[in-house]
């Protein structure tokens, strides 16, 4: 099953994306600091507002950082928001969703009330409110109001999910053996949602990684932490698109943009999988299915 | 004037012969001779149409199903007539609308801790292989599961035995292989011997059977029916056989019973049924199955007539009084208004039907259904 | 091959409708392509009813979308010819190599189809009638909307369908209605064969008996041949004329319904037919057959059946043995090296 997802192009292109993301959240500013020599917090007096250039790649901002050694900052600092947020989030909706789907009856329609109140809550008013109440907004407590208030979306589905697997045979049989219900979520049901729910967490991550951009372009954020959304903040603040310092807000965005374009190409592949409609017409079949028939029109020749 | 005494006369009838106690108490060595019972239940479902309209259903009406050990019970009907809906209620999935489900004498109730203890003595085995297997988990974790939670003072080396047991008792050898696999690697006939071994793994008294041979493929459903058939004389269990399949059901079990509409029409030792049908539903349904042993010859007999044998009623809107009666060749104006009595025809066979208590019974055997209904056209037409 | 020598019981001439040679599909899926139907060749009369028998895998469906040309990626025929001979006695066409406008010509008026789920033939969302329209009116311009709706009145009234019932969707039909509603709809442009792919495994024995009793009234009124495929070789053995069993994708026994019955060549056809306990008949214990059907995709060498053939012997792991005619039945054929004509074949060292 797993070999099969990832021989589409698209799913291995989308996850070496993420992956090198990761990797750079994960190791970059230690390479950065020990290889290159770079701190992104060090001002270089000498080298304000430099273009892209032999000694600093990626040019400086208005204070004499290295835009290079910053975004790659950025990335532990967005990296760190989306994997929060997403774990928030897709536990929340888990912890919802699924016992919703299982149970029905009471259950069901009380936590279905609360996932519907948080679909219709306007969510963006919300976080300025709480993010404003909350002073002193650390990238955690950023990470953990996105995760808290975008759940509900992802709840809905899995309680679609799991209300038709708990109707199953399977389950059925499992249940009439004596299990009990936590064990029946747990190892009957909540298995078969592990493709939902890994796609799910990579869309909550990438839905976190924006949020947090934009919340920082709101003015919503640490100011002392790096991360993409405050780069992009501070470039606004200093009229960086007036005065054409492109090299302050393209690199982190265009990291934004790639880790979007990530998710989608992961998500054609999850398609093409899921649908065994897009299936029979993928490439890879129609192409083999096209060479026997020719195969067959040169071998059999009279005969077809 | 008659007509009412008829009814009445009717009513009393049916009361002393649906009255358990007085058709019980008769012999109570009988009574407890039945490991499970069904007592008079009727299901009926709510069903929530477009526009918030409700309709119910009337799947199961006042059924009667008894089971005593190392006995094999087959019940035969169509689909929508009520015999899944009542293995779900003898499974507990559905709790019956009116009656009571019987284990050992006693009424079973509804709560969580009889739940189990009821499903340590009666499992499912269900239609569908593919189904009815989570393909996450190995065949051994499916034995493990039920091992622990029915078998808990087993040890490690205990299961793992029963479990080599379990597999050589449903002929799925080598044992260490085949627990290994997933659903997956298996076919649909070892699929279906892997539930069968996990509903043994709780050592049941009594297993229900849900069409379990019919979605195999053929040559292998002879070697499955052989395998309950091993079940029966070997361990004494009772089952209970649901079929569409009338010469699968006289191969495997010892009675039959006929659901039609929701209601048992029939039921007696699997002979005497098949060879004298004692109901006209039970009559077409027996000439509608194929045998081959009656006639590769002589087509056009077998088929002659076959073109109108109407279908089974809605079961939102059931006809009044017999629900066959619409379809019946033979029908009386007794059949239109009430329920017919249950009439007790010897040796543990019954049929309900106004043709015994009218004394026209003897008119089932002399035809077909195909030949009554054309007759009963012609006698129509000439009164008109 | 069988080509009409002997004499037929039906009231229909010996020519042919159908000839299938050599037909092969394969699955282009995996590395290798799966061979899902191996070189089948058979002979349909006109006016005759053929039952194909096969469980699971046996390549009988397979076989149907190839007749039909109804099939789709990752299927491929590779191999063989279907020929047509039309009424009008004009040249045999080979329907495997036409392209799909020709194609357009033979639907509905010289073949057309029957699945098994009539849901897949019915549209959903038109009414009976409509779609009994589209099609006639499709094959005949010239007709207008109030004959085509009239004339699908008398298709249902064919199959025992009342005329008030050409206004309903196929949702307000029962299983059975809806079923001969497109047993209707196939015979509504007078073809001249009819293949039928498992018509009565969703309905009831009852509904199932009708149908049957319907096909063959309508085919001694219209004349079609009959293409039956299904897994109950109890339900052919009442119905078709002659019985074609496959297995693993080939064919391995094909004769008259009768025959095939009494004196099966094939040890796959013998087990077959003692998997069906009767009905009446003195009860016996019968076995089925053991074992598991082969994969297609690492098909057993030599003849598919051997690792669950009872009376295997020497050869049989590793020669493939032809379709051949049986000796002392005409119109008979097996594809068994336990039948004699095989043993004189090796004696000759043909093969």
């Amino acid at each position: 099953m797993s070999t099969a997802f990832l021989s589409s192009w698209k799913v291995r292109i989308g996850l070496g994306i993420l992956a090198f993301f990761c990797l750079l959240a994960l190791l970059g500013p230690w390479l950065a600091e020990s290889l290159l020599g770079l701190d992104p917090r060090a001002n270089d007096t000498d080298a304000i507002a430099l273009p892209p250039g032999g000694e600093h790649l990626l040019g400086t901002n208005q204070f004499g950082q290295d835009v290079l050694a910053q975004v790659i900052a950025g990335a532990r600092g967005s990296m760190y928001v989306g994997l929060i947020g997403a774990v928030v989030g897709t536990a929340m909706a888990i912890l919802v969703g699924v016992p919703a789907g299982y149970y029905g009856g009471r259950v069901d329609a009380a936590l279905n009330f609360l996932t519907n109140l948080f679909l219709v809550l306007p969510v963006l008013p919300l976080i300025l409110i709480v993010a404003g109440y909350l002073q002193g907004t650390g990238l955690t407590t950023i990470a953990l109001i996105i995760g808290f208030f975008g759940w509900s979306g992802g709840a809905r589905t899995l309680r679609a999910q799991a209300l038709s697997i708990a109707n199953r045979d399977f389950v059925r049989a499992m249940r009439m053996l004596g299990e009990k219900g936590r064990r029946l979520v747990f190892a009957e049901v909540l298995p078969h949602l592990t493709g939902l729910i890994a796609s799910m967490f990579l869309h909550a991550m990438i839905g976190a990684v924006m949020a947090e951009a934009g919340l920082a372009f709101l003015g919503i954020s640490d100011s002392s932490a790096i991360s993409w959304g405050t780069m992009i903040q501070s470039a606004q603040q200093q009229s960086a698109v007036l005065r054409g310092l492109w090299w302050w807000f393209v690199p982190p965005g265009l990291c934004i943009a790639l880790i979007g374009t990530a998710a989608a190409l992961v998500n054609f592949g999850v398609d093409e999988f899921a649908n065994p409609k897009l299936r029979v017409a993928r490439p890879v079949s129609v192409r083999r299915t096209k060479r026997l028939a020719r195969a067959a029109a040169t071998t059999g020749g009279d005969s077809r | 004037m008659s007509n009412v005494l008829r009814k009445e006369a009717a009513v009393t009838d049916r009361q002393a012969i649906r009255n358990p106690d007085t058709a019980d108490a008769a012999d109570a060595a009988q009574e407890s001779a039945y490991v499970l019972e069904a007592r008079e239940v009727t299901k009926h479902f709510t069903v929530r149409g477009a526009l918030g309209r409700t309709s119910v259903v009337r799947a199961v009406e006042q059924a009667t199903v008894r089971l005593k050990p190392g006995q094999i019970l087959a019940l035969v009907g169509e689909s929508g007539s009520g015999k899944t809906t009542l293995a779900r209620m003898l499974a507990r999935f559905h709790e019956p609308t009116e009656g009571e489900i019987v284990l050992r004498g006693e009424p079973v109730s509804g709560s969580r801790r009889a739940r189990r203890a009821y499903h340590s003595e009666v499992q499912l085995i269900f239609q569908d292989p593919f189904g009815s297997l989570n393909p996450l988990h190995r065949v051994r974790y499916n034995l493990e599961r039920a091992l622990r939670l029915h078998q808990p003072q087993l040890d490690r080396a205990g299961r793992e035995r029963r479990i080599t047991e379990l597999l050589e008792r449903v002929s799925l050898t080598p044992t260490d292989e085949f627990a290994a696999k997933f659903p997956h690697e298996l076919s649909g006939g070892q699929r279906q011997r892997v539930v069968i071994a996990r509903a043994l793994a709780v050592e049941p008294k009594v297993l229900l059977g849900d069409e379990p041979i019919s979605m195999l493929d053929v040559s292998i459903r002879l070697e499955m029916l052989n395998l309950l058939q091993r079940l029966r004389t070997e361990d004494g269990l009772a089952l209970l056989y649901i079929t569409h399949d009338i010469a699968s059901a006289r191969y495997l079990c010892d009675e039959i019973a006929v659901m039609y509409a929701g209601q048992m029409v029939e039921s007696g030792p699997k002979e005497e049924v098949i060879a004298a049908p004692q109901h006209p539903y039970t009559k077409l349904l027996i000439e509608s199955s194929p045998d081959p042993e009656r006639g590769v010859d002589d087509r056009e007999a077998l088929f002659a007539g076959a073109d109108e044998l109407g279908e089974p009623p809605s079961l939102i809107d059931p006809p009044t009084g017999c629900r066959f009666h619409p379809r019946c060749p033979f029908a009386m104006p007794e059949c239109r208004e009430q329920a017919p009595p249950r009439t007790e025809l010897g040796n543990g066979h019954w049929a309900m039907c106004w043709l015994h208590t009218k004394g026209r019974a003897g008119e089932l055997a002399g035809t077909t259904h195909a030949e009554a209904t054309a007759a009963r056209r012609r006698t129509l037409e000439g009164a008109s | 091959m069988t080509v009409g020598t002997e004499p037929h019981p039906s009231s229909v001439t010996a020519t042919a409708v159908l000839e299938v040679r050599g037909l092969t599909v394969e699955y282009a899926t995996g590395s290798a392509p799966v061979r899902a139907c191996a070189d089948v060749s058979f002979t349909l009369r006109r006016g005759e009813i053929l039952g194909v028998a096969g469980e699971s895998g046996s390549g009988k469906s397979t076989l149907i979308t190839a007749l039909t040309r109804l099939q789709r990626p990752p299927a491929v025929t590779t191999a063989g010819q279907i020929l047509f001979h039309g009424r009008d006695g004009a040249p045999p066409v080979d329907l495997a190599a036409l392209d799909g406008r020709q194609l357009r010509r033979y639907r509905w008026t010289a073949l057309s189809i029957v699945l098994q789920s009539a849901m897949d033939a019915l549209n959903p969302v038109m009414r009976i009638g409509a779609q009994f329209a589209d099609v006639l009116r499709a094959r005949e311009r010239g007709l207008s909307k109030k004959d085509a709706w009239a004339r699908a009145e008398e298709l249902l009234a064919l199959v025992g369908i009342s005329a008030d019932r050409v206004r309903d969707y196929p949702h307000q039909l029962s299983g059975g209605m809806r079923q001969r509603a497109a047993i209707a709809l196939a015979l509504a442009c007078g073809p001249e064969l009819v293949v039928m792919d498992e018509p009565t495994t969703a309905v009831d024995v009852v509904m199932q008996r009708q149908i049957l009793a319907q096909v063959l009234r309508l085919r001694e009124e219209l004349g079609f041949a009959v293409v039956f495929v299904t897994h109950d070789l109890s339900l052919l053995l009442e119905l078709a004329d002659r019985i074609a069993i496959m297995y693993a994708g080939r064919i391995v026994e094909v004769g008259e319904a009768a025959d095939l019955y009494r004196s099966p060549r094939h040890p796959y056809t013998q087990g077959l037919r003692d998997s069906f306990p009767p009905l009446h008949a003195p009860l016996r214990t019968l076995r089925g057959i053991p074992g598991t059907p082969p994969d297609l995709r690492r098909p057993p060498a030599g003849c598919p059946f051997h690792p669950r053939c009872a009376q295997r012997i020497e050869g049989c792991d590793e020669r493939l043995p032809a379709l051949l005619p049986v000796r002392s039945q005409p119109g008979h054929e097996a594809a068994c090296l336990l039948d004699e004509s095989h043993h004189e074949q090796q004696k000759g060292g043909n093969r």
